[in-house]
């Protein structure tokens, strides 16, 4: 998205979808770093990448400790 | 007697042949913290008792005739992210101070008492470790101890400082996105990131699960291995610690650099730094006879991919709190949170699946070389307070933008030794010393080679 499109009214409607009403005191901020946050995403999400690359979020399963 | 300058390895040598007691070096640590911290800021809790108890404890090890340990008698202190028996984890933050004392002691620290090391204090570090400068507004800045109106950098600020002090001679720190490079660079001293996965990080506060590492600080190459060396092994309690054994370094450390083959970072790397980071980058190649470049294929985008994940991983962490208590939080870092806790999932998992394909490139690159030297901060030390720094023309916001250099690398978990190009006269800064995926012992041969050949260098600052 573009970052210019984000500004207080936005943020706040965002963070009510993550429970979070922000002080009036916090909005500015919360603007200029969604903007700094948005502006990296664009950079990363406009640079194709092949369907079959996974996450490098890796889940390992797991068994209960042996008993000491 | 030992000074204040003795590292690690004399100091253990010391204590090992009984030139002098652990109680003797215990004491003396804890009278140099008592005497000039004050004036820096590194300690947030000193542990006398402790200290003088395991101090002790390895005298009497030694006069049973029981091995000691490899590191007998060394003092050492820790970010205060790492669980501490008996204090509170504060990781910077006034809302952990509320937070019951810790159970038990990280396994690091685990580790190193039964090197023989020996815990004296807890460090200062910006909240929740989300920063570069450790300019803490509950505890207080960390002040550089080659300037004391300059940052430390961060997050691992008062671990850097506390070693360019002769405060303690080791010390342990975490790393996201620099946090062990940057306040290395910026104060001096040699820093270890390993791989990731490699050390175990159990029983320490996180900040970001897919990107956090631990490592030491040090004055010396030696120093840092025989650090790291007493710390290998996996641990079950940390999901992503690989299960590898042990690879230890301090006995291939001298072999230097010859048959590696070095090269520095272009592009990306030297049109975001300052004259000085260049010219220390150029001072380590200088020295290894490296005249190779290799670019690193969209390094800006893995930066950017880092700070996405780095955003959304730190505000779900805190989401609870910053919900009920957004004020409490530091109001440095506190709106980055908030703004981070908005992230939409598809962004997240975009840059994981970047990070793969990141990793996947840059290991192609090390089938042509073993070494990458890059520089580790833009600049040296600035301000305390300042808000911006002006880098190759260009003014920025100083605290994003420390991490440059170091963000992209950690991103993909590579090892790191941070290496100190000595600059007379003048603050210090540093490189980084880059291999591929578990190859600590390249790193670290490589800082050794730099010290070995006068242009790595970790005085102790004049206070």
């Amino acid at each position: 998205m573009d970052p210019n499109r984000i500004d207080a009214e936005f943020v706040a409607h965002a963070a009510l979808g993550v429970g979070l009403e922000l002080a009036p005191e916090h909005v500015p901020g919360v603007v200029r770093y969604y903007r700094m946050i948005a502006g990296m995403a664009e950079a990363v999400n406009g640079f194709p990448l092949d369907d079959t690359i996974e996450s490098a979020a890796i889940f390992t399963p797991c068994s209960a400790p042996a008993p000491e | 007697m030992l000074g204040a300058g003795a590292g690690v390895t004399a100091t253990a040598a010391a204590v090992r042949g009984g030139a002098i007691s652990a109680t003797e070096v215990t004491r003396a640590a804890l009278a140099r913290i008592a005497s000039t911290d004050s004036r820096l800021n590194c300690f947030t809790a000193v542990t006398a008792e402790r200290a003088l108890a395991e101090a002790a404890s390895i005298d009497a090890a030694r006069a049973a005739g029981r091995d000691p340990g490899p590191l007998a008698g060394i003092p050492y202190a820790v970010k205060n992210l790492f669980d501490v028996a008996g204090l509170p984890t504060l990781a910077g933050s006034r809302i952990n101070a509320e937070r019951a004392p810790a159970t038990h002691d990280a396994v690091l620290i685990q580790r190193l008492k039964a090197a023989g090391a020996v815990l004296v204090g807890a460090l200062n570090m910006d909240e929740y470790a989300y920063g570069f400068t450790t300019e803490n507004t509950h505890y207080g800045a960390t002040r550089n101890p080659h300037a004391l109106d300059r940052i430390a950098g961060g997050s691992s600020g008062g671990s850097a400082a506390a070693v360019a002090a002769g405060l303690v001679p080791l010390t342990l720190g975490s790393d996201t996105n620099g946090s062990i490079r940057v306040p290395s660079s910026l104060c001096g001293v040699f820093g270890l990131k390993p791989t990731f996965g490699r050390l175990p990080r159990t029983g320490t506060f996180p900040f970001v699960a897919s990107l956090d590492h631990l490592g030491p600080f040090t004055r010396s190459a030696r120093d840092l291995a025989s650090a790291y060396d007493a710390m290998q092994g996996t641990d079950a309690g940390d999901p992503a610690c690989a299960a590898r054994p042990a690879e230890p370094c301090c006995a291939g450390l001298d072999r230097g650099g010859a048959g590696l083959r070095v090269a520095t970072a272009g592009d990306y790397f030297e049109s975001r730094a300052s004259d000085e980071a260049l010219e220390a980058v150029q001072t380590a190649a200088r020295a290894l006879g490296a005249t190779r470049k290799v670019v690193l294929p969209e390094t800006a985008r893995a930066r950017s991919a880092a700070y996405v994940i780095t955003a959304s991983e730190g505000a779900n962490l805190h989401l609870a709190n910053l919900q009920r208590r957004a004020g409490d939080f530091e109001p440095l870092s506190r709106d980055r949170f908030l703004a981070g806790a908005l992230v939409p999932v598809s962004w997240y998992l975009q840059a994981q699946r970047f990070r793969r394909w990141y990793a996947s490139r840059i290991a192609e690159l090390f089938r042509d070389v073993d070494v990458i030297i890059a520089p580790s901060t833009p600049v040296s030390a600035t301000l305390i307070g300042s808000e911006t720094v002006t880098i190759a023309g260009e003014t920025m916001p100083v605290r994003p933008n420390l991490g440059i250099f170091t963000q992209p690398i950690s991103f993909i978990g590579l090892p790191v030794a941070a290496v100190p190009i000595h600059r007379a006269g003048r603050m210090p800064i540093g490189v980084q010393v880059i291999a591929a995926p578990w190859r600590e012992d390249i790193c670290l041969r490589i800082a050794a080679a730099l010290e070995a050949a006068g242009v790595a260098q970790a005085p102790i600052a004049a206070l």
